[in-house]
């Protein structure tokens, strides 16, 4: 590595977090590092496929949109399903701030923001280790050398080994990840447009709820999503590691019956499977999140939890709390006092951001959701679309008795006790995600 | 560091909505590299009544095969499953090293 120039700062992982870490810090006016153990920034990754600009804007105000966006999301859809069933809602947005982009694409335009701007970035480097020495953490062991800075941020992303294995964080467990399986499917652009009803350059979103079953399996808390990019379409599902760990079933067992569904298939059919991958997501929630700062230390994005993994949103989290780690660096090196006194800062200023606060909105969603799994994926998407059933099927049977006797379904199909424990779920998440 | 040979860019037919894994790993770019990131302690896996691993590795890099546990490490696509469901903690888990490992062109 150049050793010219003195380092203020390491940053470990070249995902969004870390480099709008060190893009700040170097904003700030000192020299950051950022290390990345693959060969170009950006191709380890993988997501969904929709970025939310806010964060980037606060970042590019000027350049933002000359990112290589592949289309902007226009149409939300949420999509609720069993075998051969399926109940939709569309939403139209008429604003431009949800895109769809690959993360090769997306995170080496970051990469190359920053460098213009004189980040130094050292990639095919594998960071092994934090050094600690004394409580504090001064620097770090990469599979080459030790590199030594006052402060350390790490950004490795939710599969954290370093943090794990420095005791900074303690080991996940099953329930609190998500693992992420997807594959890009290849369909022209008019295919797209057509099948998808969208003008050029035009896209969509879907999130789809249940269906994922057989009858008398385990029903498992796995959600599927869909992306339209130019030419392709990126379709996964999110399982629970809980799930996955206990049912003997494999993820891409999962992704198979939600592209196999009635309403699905049509969606993607004929077209070219262009690149199957796997990633893992945070689940815990707010809950979960570590400790944010350490003397020397800080953590920013998937590594410190920060998912809103109801939106299937992170990389805006993670680009906030890199700006924020990298603007509480910059005191912190202005004051040349690394401790956790004044490293605290970043936690304060998190925790008065939208980060934190939308994390806080759904504290018990993810637990209520894991808890109430079979209610929430397999009956009441069920009941949903039977009663649209009987809503919309014309027969002689007065609507009025069919209404009243789909409402007595619920008391005898559930037991009273699967029924009480529904609704105070329910009404806790939404007491908490109002107060 | 050794990159040539293995770049597989096989393209598979989606005419079939469910490929077989290994056509799917098929879409994959590996990078080489003969260190074995993924290690096991055997002695957990005797006792492991399960294997849950031939299940949930979304890669399939676990095999059982004339009694022992075979470790694929060549396809680990580093999502971190194994490590974090493997309930005897017998995985001994690091990045592979010398940039090698998964790589996405769609990511
Ligand atoms: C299946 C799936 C779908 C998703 N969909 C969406 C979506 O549609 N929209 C959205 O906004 N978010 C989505 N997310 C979440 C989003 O991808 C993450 O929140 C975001 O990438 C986090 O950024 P990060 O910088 O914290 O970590 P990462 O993006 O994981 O980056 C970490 C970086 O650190 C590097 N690294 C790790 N360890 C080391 C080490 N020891 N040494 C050197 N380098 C290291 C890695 O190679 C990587 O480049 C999705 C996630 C998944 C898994
Ligand atoms: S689940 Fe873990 S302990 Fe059991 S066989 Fe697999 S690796 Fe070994
Ligand atoms: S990290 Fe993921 S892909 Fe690799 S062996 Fe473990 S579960 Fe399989």
């Amino acid at each position: 590595m150049e050793n010219d120039k003195k380092i203020d700062a390491i940053i470990v992982g070249a995902g969004p977090s870390g480099i709008a870490c060190a893009l700040t810090i170097k904003r700030g006016g000192y020299n950051p590092v950022v290390i990345e153990k693959s060969s170009h920034i950006g191709v380890k990754n993988l997501f969904g496929g929709a970025v939310y600009l806010e964060s980037i804007k606060e970042l590019f105000p000027d350049t933002y949109k000359n990112f290589p966006y592949e289309r902007i999301i226009k149409k939300h859809n949420y999509v609720i399903f069993n075998k051969d069933e399926s109940l939709s809602v569309s939403y139209k947005k008429n604003d431009e701030n949800t895109i769809s982009i690959y993360r090769r694409n997306f995170d080496s335009r970051l990469a190359d923001e920053a460098k213009k701007e004189g980040v130094c970035f050292a990639i095919d480097t594998l960071v092994v280790d934090l050094i600690i020495k004394d409580k504090k953490i001064i620097g770090v062991k990469t599979e080459y050398e030790e590199i030594y800075a006052p402060i350390v941020i790490v950004a490795e992303g939710f599969n954290s080994l370093l943090l794990n294995k420095a005791g900074l964080k303690e080991a996940t467990e099953p329930k609190d990840a998500i693992l992420g399986v997807r594959e890009v499917i290849k369909l022209q652009s008019d295919e797209i447009n057509k099948r998808f009803n969208l003008k050029d350059n035009e896209g969509a979103m879907y999130e789809f709820f249940g269906g994922l079953n057989k009858e008398n399996e385990d029903v498992p808390l796995a959600m599927g999503f869909l992306y339209t990019f130019k030419n392709n379409v990126s379709i996964g599902v999110g399982v629970s590691m809980e799930n996955l760990k206990n049912n003997k079933i494999t993820p891409y067992e999962y992704l198979d019956r939600l592209k196999n569904n009635e309403f699905i298939k049509p969606l993607i059919e004929g077209g070219e499977l262009l690149e199957y991958g796997a990633h893992s997501i945070p689940e815990g929630g707010y809950k979960k999140i570590p400790k944010l700062y350490h003397n020397g230390c800080m953590l920013v994005g998937d590594c410190a939890n920060l998912v809103d993994s109801i939106h299937f949103e992170g990389t805006n989290l993670a680009i906030k709390s890199g700006i924020l780690a990298g603007k509480t660096a910059v005191i912190a090196l202005n004051k040349n006092d690394f401790s956790e006194k004044v490293l605290k800062n970043y936690k304060k200023e998190l925790y008065k951001s939208f980060v934190i606060r939308d994390l806080k909105t759904y504290k018990s969603v993810i637990e209520t959701l894991f808890k109430r799994r079979e209610s929430v994926f397999s009956y009441y998407p069920k009941k949903i679309i039977e009663f649209f059933n009987i809503f919309t099927t014309p027969d002689n049977i007065p609507k009025k008795d069919k209404y009243r006797n789909f409402l007595f379904s619920f008391i005898k199909e559930r037991k009273l006790k699967d029924l009480t424990a529904d609704v105070i779920s329910f009404v806790k998440c939404i007491l908490e995600a109002v107060i | 560091m050794y990159t040539g040979g293995c770049n597989i860019d096989k393209m598979a037919d989606m005419d079939n909505l469910n490929p077989e894994i290994d056509e799917r790993l098929a879409t994959l770019r590996f990078i080489c590299n003969n260190n074995r990131h993924l290690k096991l302690n055997v002695e957990l896996c005797k006792k492991c009544e399960n294997k849950n691993c031939l299940y949930f590795c979304p890669a399939n890099v676990y095999k059982y095969e004339n009694d022992t546990l075979d470790v694929e490490f060549e396809n680990c696509l580093e999502c971190g499953t194994c490590r974090i469901c493997c309930p005897y903690n017998a995985i001994e888990w690091e990045y592979p090293k010398d940039s090698s490992g998964v790589e996405y062109r769609f990511g």
